[in-house]
């Protein structure tokens, strides 16, 4: 590939895009938090997208209605399917959001105010890099303060022991919903301003391999850091990008990077616990030694050498 | 109501496809409890064979299903060792993406080097049965012949055999199985050995009654089989059959009388109800940690 | 003499939570040796550092002296001879009683041997026998300790590990389990045991060992262990850390 192509625009495009993917991750983020299994998180990037978009749309809404509208709409779908996916096993609630996804995909489809399955289309150009990044950047904040307020205390003891929180006084059907909501909120907020970029939202974005690609930057950036998530978001959608080869070989070594990864981190890229106490330094560590124990002695082992 | 059971006879063939797939995939995730979201793929693996194999040796079907069979549960030994067995015993979602990066690679691994067009799978088998009306082809029996084939075959395996028995001990707890003897790394290589080689053969069925293999075909398969499997619950295999079984015929009867596009999402519909209402599924739980 | 199971200088780490520190412990053929401690202070753990569950982070294992076996997968530690009890029973609640036993000899291939072995089982405990193609699940309690003793015998270990096996048990069954386990070692199976019950542990020991916050704090024969203050600590004192 000739280098001439990577122009400013281009990279202007790319990181618009890694912008408001890794605002959407951090909707999934806010959302696992308190351990719930989504992957409808790009059907509530889209249910916002649309919301905004028909509100700048036909309604001449300024954008920073649309993007509250959109948040709005994707909280009340957050709270609706938190409540309905609270007491059931995570791989079951990790189904019901899945089925939400289809669902949405199919209305979206259906109804021809919504530009069937050509997409919503004629929406205003709004969102440029410097909003993208300022909405990113006052997310982050929150979602950090939000960490470590009770509401994401209350959240995370829900993750770990839902048994002993609720013992411990929560109410954790509505903290799983209510943190489940403020990620959807989030997510759609996301959504919103991708449509404003993109200028069209069509029903297969919402669908559950786009959902699952959210989980995915998630769990890969790490799911117990709001870093994790920038991370994730950021890196899985530049990374892409800077391996310049054809659209396969680029997925086949996005496939192979994630596998790769998650394997030697398993918590995620990002996390508390700091470099040489954790499991990567270790396997790392492990590595180099079958290494150095193949290159010299002709790899002989005892037991007790390896694990 | 010829009609009627001409769709419910459809929905029977495509649901035995369906239900050995989600019974692999169900049968691995109980097992290891680990979550392969690359189980899909090895039935493309199986259909992208099956054209290989009749495309430049031959089309005797005798040849055809077991190598196709085996080249997907060698994928499957190969996702086993790179991405199964590095994340047992960790968060399910560490599995999921883990294997989910193998399921892109294999994705986009096949299109490279077939294509992104559907490539063509010449294998015929001729004649049809009737019985008052409702007509199957014999191919559609053959490949409904090999998945109730495959079901008793994995059932037998579970319920009967020593290493069956093992599966089932290190399904409930693996620690003890382990203290007493049991190598649990070769557990894990024979259920998802089987697993996919299960997969191989809903693919290589899919790929012959379509008469065509696309690299994304797992894709059919993914979300119903996991649909299929949390519906069943991972208790019964017999459970996880019947829900495929049933899910084909719902999807062929809201496709034959209400509307094709709907499809999906009534019988997802349906499912999710049921789910709500029995949250452990129809037939079994999911208690494990 | 050598000893049939020796640890030396063991470690085990839970991620950076170091919680077994640098334990020695050993058994003699034909032994009974308990292993004493509070909650929490690490008894489980060994055992299943023992048995290769546990990944250690140092120190040797050797079974019998002279022969290392840390580092083995479990099912090789196994093979060689070490059965084992685990804390609150865990028999396969799914399979049938009889299929419980027959994966305690999992690795006998001479079916004449298992089949001989099931009915010694039968005959160590009678209540099995009427129970065999129950799921182990329906059983009570005390059945299914019985179960996971037989189960751990089934593959005719030289050392049994038993991990509490009186916890939870009825005050009656309690003195029934620790007869038997004095009869399983008249039959030449040396047992390191686990209690939390400690004076009848005592009872049938020959040899014990307190454990407190991952450090064995003594040591000694059962009447010098009874009148030490260590013990009273243990269980009494500071709580392990």
């Amino acid at each position: 590939m000739p280098l001439a192509d990577i122009s400013l625009a281009y990279w202007n495009t790319v990181l618009i895009f890694a912008g408001y993917i890794a605002i959407i991750t951090l909707g999934q983020y806010v959302s696992m938090s308190s351990g719930s299994l989504s992957v409808a998180h790009a059907a509530m990037a889209g249910a916002g997208a649309y919301t905004g978009g028909l509100l700048t749309r036909d309604f001449g809404a300024p954008l920073p209605i649309a993007m509250l509208g959109g948040a709005l709409v994707g909280f009340v779908f957050g709270i609706v399917l938190g409540f309905l996916s609270v007491r059931l096993h995570l791989l079951v609630a990790g189904l019901m959001t899945l089925a939400y996804s289809e669902v949405m995909v199919v209305v979206a489809f259906s109804l021809d105010y919504l530009g069937g399955a050509n997409g919503l289309t004629g929406v205003p150009a709004l969102t440029s890099f410097w909003l993208v990044y300022l909405m990113l950047a006052v997310l982050v904040l929150a979602i950090w303060r939000y960490d470590t307020s009770r509401l994401g205390y209350a959240a995370r003891a829900c993750r770990d022991d839902p048994r002993a929180a609720a013992a411990m006084g929560i109410n954790v059907a509505w903290v799983k919903s209510l943190t489940f909501a403020l990620g959807a909120a989030v997510a759609a907020l996301g959504g919103v301003l991708r449509i404003h970029y993109t200028l069209v939202e069509t029903p297969d974005g919402l669908g559950f391999y786009q959902g699952m690609n959210f989980l995915i930057l998630a769990v890969f950036g790490g799911s117990y850091v709001v870093w994790g998530a920038v991370f994730g978001g950021f890196t899985l959608t530049v990374l892409p990008e800077i391996l310049r080869f054809s659209a396969a070989d680029r997925y086949i070594l996005y496939g192979a990077v994630l596998t790769v990864i998650i394997i030697v981190r398993p918590q995620g890229v990002i996390t508390r616990v700091p470099l040489g106490a954790d499991g990567g330094a270790r396997w790392a560590w492990r590595l180099r030694k079958r290494l150095m124990a193949r290159l010299v002695a002709g790899g002989a082992k005892r037991p007790g050498e390896e694990r | 109501m010829e009609q009627f059971f001409q769709q419910v006879v459809n929905g029977v063939m495509v649901g035995s496809s369906y239900a050995i797939v989600a019974l692999g995939f169900g049968l691995t995730f109980s097992v290891m409890h680990v979550l392969n979201l690359a189980h899909p793929e090895t039935a493309m693996v199986g259909a992208f064979a099956a054209f290989v194999v009749a495309t430049l040796f031959t089309t005797n079907l005798l040849v055809v299903i077991p190598l196709a069979v085996l080249a997907a549960l060698l994928a499957g030994l190969l996702i086993e060792r790179l991405a199964i067995r590095p994340t047992r015993g960790r968060h399910i979602l560490t599995s999921f993406i883990a294997t989910g990066g193998l399921s892109i690679v294999m994705q986009n691994g096949a299109q490279r080097i077939f294509g992104v067009d559907p490539v063509r799978v010449a294998v015929q088998v001729e004649g049809v049965q009737t019985v008052g009306g409702v007509i199957a082809s014999n191919m559609q029996l053959m490949t409904f012949g090999l998945a109730v084939a495959m079901m008793v075959g994995a059932r037998y395996y579970v319920r009967n055999t020593r290493w069956g028995r093992a599966t089932r001990a290190v399904s409930e707890k693996h620690e003890v199985a382990q203290a007493l003897g049991v190598d649990i790394n070769r557990v894990s290589q024979l259920t998802v050995g089987l697993s996919t080689a299960m997969a191989g053969a809903a693919g290589v069925s899919l790929a012959l009654l379509h008469s065509q293999a696309t690299p994304f075909m797992g894709a059919i398969f993914g979300t119903k089989s996991f649909v299929c499997m949390l519906v069943a619950g991972n208790r019964h295999i017999e459970g996880i059959m019947f829900v495929g079984i049933l899910l084909g015929v719902l999807e062929a009867l809201v496709a034959g009388y209400i509307s094709a596009s709907l499809r999906d999402m009534v019988a997802f519909g349906i499912l999710v109800l049921v789910l709500y209402l029995r949250p452990a599924g129809i037939f079994g739980s999911y208690e494990h940690d | 003499m050598s000893a049939l199971l020796k640890v030396t200088g063991l470690h085990v780490a839970y991620g950076p939570a170091r919680v077994i520190h640098g334990v020695d412990l050993e058994i003699n053929s034909g032994e009974i040796r308990a292993l004493l401690g509070a909650n929490g202070a690490g008894k489980t753990t060994i055992l299943k550092a023992i048995l290769g569950l546990v990944r250690a982070a140092q120190g040797a294992i050797e079974f019998p002296e002279g022969r290392l076996v840390r580092g083995l997968p479990p099912h090789k530690i196994a093979a060689l001879g070490i059965g084992w009890v685990p804390e609150g029973r865990q028999v396969f609640s799914t399979l049938s009683v009889y299929d419980n036993l027959l994966m305690g000899a999992f690795n006998e291939h001479d079916q004449q041997k298992v089949q001989q072995r099931i009915e010694e089982m039968y005959k160590l405990f009678p209540i099995i026998e009427t129970r065999r193609g129950q799921i182990a699940g329906s059983l009570s309690g005390g059945e299914q300790q019985m179960l996971a003793i037989a189960r751990a015998l089934m593959s005719a270990p030289t050392l049994l590990l038993m991990d509490e096996p009186s916890l939870g048990l009825a005050p009656r069954l309690v003195r029934d389990v620790f007869e038997l386990v004095r009869t399983i070692n008249q039959r030449g199976v040396s047992i390191l045991m686990v209690e939390q019950n400690a004076r009848q542990a005592l009872r049938v020991a020959n040899w014990a060992y307190l454990l407190e916050g991952g450090h064995i704090v003594g040591s000694g024969t059962p009447t010098q262990i009874e009148q030490s203050d260590a013990i009273k600590r243990a269980y009494i004192g500071r709580q392990a850390s």
